[in-house]
């Protein structure tokens, strides 16, 4: 690690001297200046790696776009941004990347360029595997382009033998979904925002009866029993509904097409896969097909129990979609050309008969085992709501702690209860979450209810704030301006925090922490 | 003498006199920088009693509170929307609805707003300089704001006005409404306001007034254009089917 640290100085040190060369010759431009001193940075192995999976995604879109969805074929077309915890981040295949990107001489993955901006780089190593979630985002300078824009995280110690099963396959199924999502973006129309809402018990009642049906429907050999499930799967989407507003439901409809049909596209990838495969038309490797098609079946069994979820449009979605294409394997152009909803696509094809409704209601209590549902959710609700009323109603002095400077979510750290209550974008520990741990940050929590916020805040308030001489004792090796400091460990009564370095604030009755790192820098 | 006097002082306030009779015409421009991209924008306003005409882009948006209305149009595509012109006073705190409560959030910020006490000169009105620091659990706004306070500004009360009416309901910008709000007539020529929102990015705006006076403005600039057409009424049947 050391001679590598020198051999890159000296490396930097050259190419800067050649640079002072070559910008004495006049006329020559000092436009490459930049790129040439990037020439210094390696990329890691753990990034090769990826950069590897998104050529191999397009070898596999090769075989399959055209069948998953008539008329995908612009998979290529669009740039890739990966951003790593240590700062790192990688542009794959983007004519005009945004500020601070350089182009890195000679790497390229399916003849794609690569950039890369180091301005941010902590030494943090990055090794896989890696655990990964995405989006999509318009960047670049001028003009901006639809981005592939993914994060990457280090998979905890104790979860990467679990993670580390077909990851491969699953990091491609991913890069599927969300190229699938680009294609999307003229093919399968949006017209509402994001669905968002903390379900009440009847809501999580019928949602569970929804997922059930749409299960058993997808499990049901003969015709005749899928459009029956599916009526369940009618009759229970309209009662979830009833006290719900259109807009909600609305823009429930949208995110089921937008993220429903991305995930089957992983699916429908899967099976087309496998028939290639089973027919030897392909010699294309591809491992655990049928164990990574099964797992779709398991998340949707867990997402419709999940009482306080309202992502389900994943799930439902996909099964709605993939029911479908059993039933009406044409159905994909005209509804790209409609815009219309899965659900009222189903509707459409299997009509609810008038009258029908209490027939169908009266199979939710033979079928579906109605009151076993209700009490579940009914408890679990009632929990949520307790734990709410109880966090809120703490008043005093607030700690906040915010890892948002490091874009870490907080969710993805381990934390000692499984299942916390969901409020919007609040979780909720009533107990407490313990100790978080993360690189070189660490946070022992006293058992006192807590709040994990808005996605990268951790929140506890300290009701006997009164009795307090002093908020919190800090101690630190090094300080900068007024409220930076260096190998930071802050002392409070709701917790004890130890972070590479912070910035500390305490204005009237709140104390908030930036975290700025996440590893010890040695010079510090 | 006295004659010459006299049509000195009516030589002085001719401007001011034209400032009265004319409508007060109004350009800014704005950069928003979000994840070191920067965009400009330019927005022109035109107001008189009780109308206002604001252009920003391919968009521009005139309300008329003879008619309690506002519409918005879209230059390209010659169509227009209609809404009701809400009230000028600070609408009440509406009740949290449980169903969507927490998804995103719009904190009242607890505000330090100081006068520095520095002054300067922009477009020939003298400024103030106001800093402002709004702080929430999981959010902060830091704001510099140069605000011409002179109450008798030709131009200044209908300004004053206008810019109440339009951020009002934005929490982010509460510290400004408080300022204006405190002193008759004020409006800012220079603001440069960060957002540190609770998960986007920081957010930063400069604004900056670059035209500032009396002018006529282009004929009929506070009524619906001809040839423009209601949005509503002219979807198409792909975005009929879109919003179903």
């Amino acid at each position: 690690m050391r001679n590598n640290t020198v051999r890159r100085i000296i490396l930097s040190f050259l190419v800067l001297l050649g640079l002072i060369q070559l910008s004495s010759i006049p006329g020559l431009s000092t436009g490459t200046d930049a790129a040439s001193q990037e020439n210094a940075y390696e990329l890691p192995a753990a990034v090769k790696v990826e950069l590897d999976r998104i050529a191999k995604t397009y070898a596999v879109l090769d075989l399959v776009a055209e069948k998953v969805w008539p008329g995908w074929t612009n998979y290529r077309e669009f740039p890739f941004m990966m951003s790593f915890e240590n700062g790192l981040r990688v542009m794959v295949g983007h004519p005009r990347p945004p500020k601070g990107f350089t182009l890195l001489p000679g790497v390229q993955t399916a003849g794609k360029t690569v950039h890369v901006d180091t301005r941010r780089l902590e030494p943090l190593e990055l090794r896989q595997p890696l655990s990964c979630g995405g989006g999509i985002s318009r960047l670049g300078t001028g003009a901006p382009l639809q981005t592939v824009s993914m994060s990457y995280r280090q998979i905890p110690p104790e979860k990467e033998a679990e993670s580390a099963e077909l990851l491969e396959e699953n990091r491609i199924l991913i890069y599927i979904h969300e190229l699938f999502h680009c294609f999307q973006d003229k093919h399968v129309l949006r017209s509402y925002p994001n669905f968002r809402l903390n379900p009440d018990t009847n809501y999580a009642v019928y949602s569970e009866i929804e997922g059930k049906a749409l299960e058993n429907a997808y499990k049901a050999a003969d015709t005749e029993a899928v459009q029956k499930f599916l009526q369940d799967f009618l009759i229970a989407r309209k009662l979830k509904r009833k006290d719900i507003s259109e807009f909600l439901s609305l823009c429930e409809a949208t995110d089921e097409v937008m993220e429903g049909t991305a995930v089957y596209s992983e699916v429908r990838t899967l099976e087309i896969l496998s028939k290639l495969q089973a027919s030897g038309k392909t010699s294309l490797e591809f491992k655990g097909i049928d164990s990574l098609r099964a797992r779709y079946q398991d998340q949707l069994r867990e997402t419709r129990e999940n009482t306080y979820s309202y992502l389900k449009c994943y799930q439902y979605g996909c099964f709605q979609a993939l029911l479908l294409q059993r039933l009406f394997p044409e159905w994909q152009a005209p509804f790209s050309q409609k815009a219309s909803f899965l659900d009222q696509e189903i509707g459409k094809y299997i009509p609810v008969e008038k009258g029908a409704e209490k027939t169908i209601t009266s199979r939710f209590q033979e079928i579906y085992d109605f009151d076993e549902v209700y009490a579940r959710h009914h408890k679990a609700i009632s929990e949520r709501d307790s734990a709410y009323k109880e966090l809120t109603s703490r008043k005093g002095r607030a700690y906040i702690v915010s890892f948002k400077p490091i874009r870490q979510f907080l969710s993805t750290l381990p934390y000692k209860e499984d299942q916390p209550y969901k409020i919007g974008l609040m979780n909720i520990f009533p107990q407490g979450v313990g100790n978080l741990k993360v690189n070189d940050i660490e946070i022992i929590c006293q058992d006192l209810p807590t709040e994990l916020s808005q996605l990268y805040h951790l929140k506890i308030v300290d009701t006997d704030w009164e009795t307090r001489e002093e908020s919190y004792n800090l101690t630190y090796t090094k300080k900068e301006g007024e409220d930076i400091f260096y190998n930071a460990v802050l002392k409070t009564p709701v917790f004890t925090l130890k972070a590479p370095k912070i910035r500390l604030k305490e204005k009237g009755q709140r104390v908030k922490v930036w975290i700025l790192a996440r590893v010890k820098q040695q010079q510090e | 003498m006295k004659k010459i006097s006299f049509a000195l002082i009516i030589l002085l306030l001719l401007p001011t006199v034209d400032l009265v009779l004319a409508d007060v015409h109004i350009i800014s421009e704005a950069t928003r920088t979000y994840r070191e991209r920067a965009r400009n924008y330019t927005h022109e306003l035109w107001l008189t009693e009780g109308k206002s005409y604001r252009k920003t882009g391919f968009y521009a948006y005139i309300t008329r509170e003879d008619l309690g209305i506002m519409w918005m149009l879209d230059l390209r595509k010659k169509t227009y929307r209609e809404s009701k012109l809400e009230p000028d006073e600070k609408p009440a705190p509406s009740q949290e609805d449980f169903y969507t409560m927490g998804f995103s959030l719009d904190p009242d910020y607890d505000w330090s707003i100081k006068e520095t006490g520095e002054t300067k000169n922009i477009n020939g009105l003298p400024c103030h300089c106001f800093m402002a620091e709004g702080d929430a659990d999981f959010s902060e706004v830091q704001a510099t704001y140069w605000i011409c306070i002179e109450a008798e500004t030709p131009g200044g009360a209908e300004y004053n006005r206008h810019l109440l009416r339009e951020i009002k309901a934005s929490k982010d910008r509460a510290a400004l409404f408080k300022i204006m709000s405190k002193y008759k007539n004020s409006f800012p020529l220079l603001q440069d306001d960060t957002l540190d929102s609770p998960i986007a990015r920081e957010v930063n705006w400069k604004r900056e007034t670059t035209k500032f006076e009396a002018a006529q403005p282009p004929p009929g600039i506070y009524d619906l254009p001809e040839g423009f057409t209601n949005a509503e009424k002219e979807k198409s049947p792909k975005e009929a089917g879109r919003a179903q």
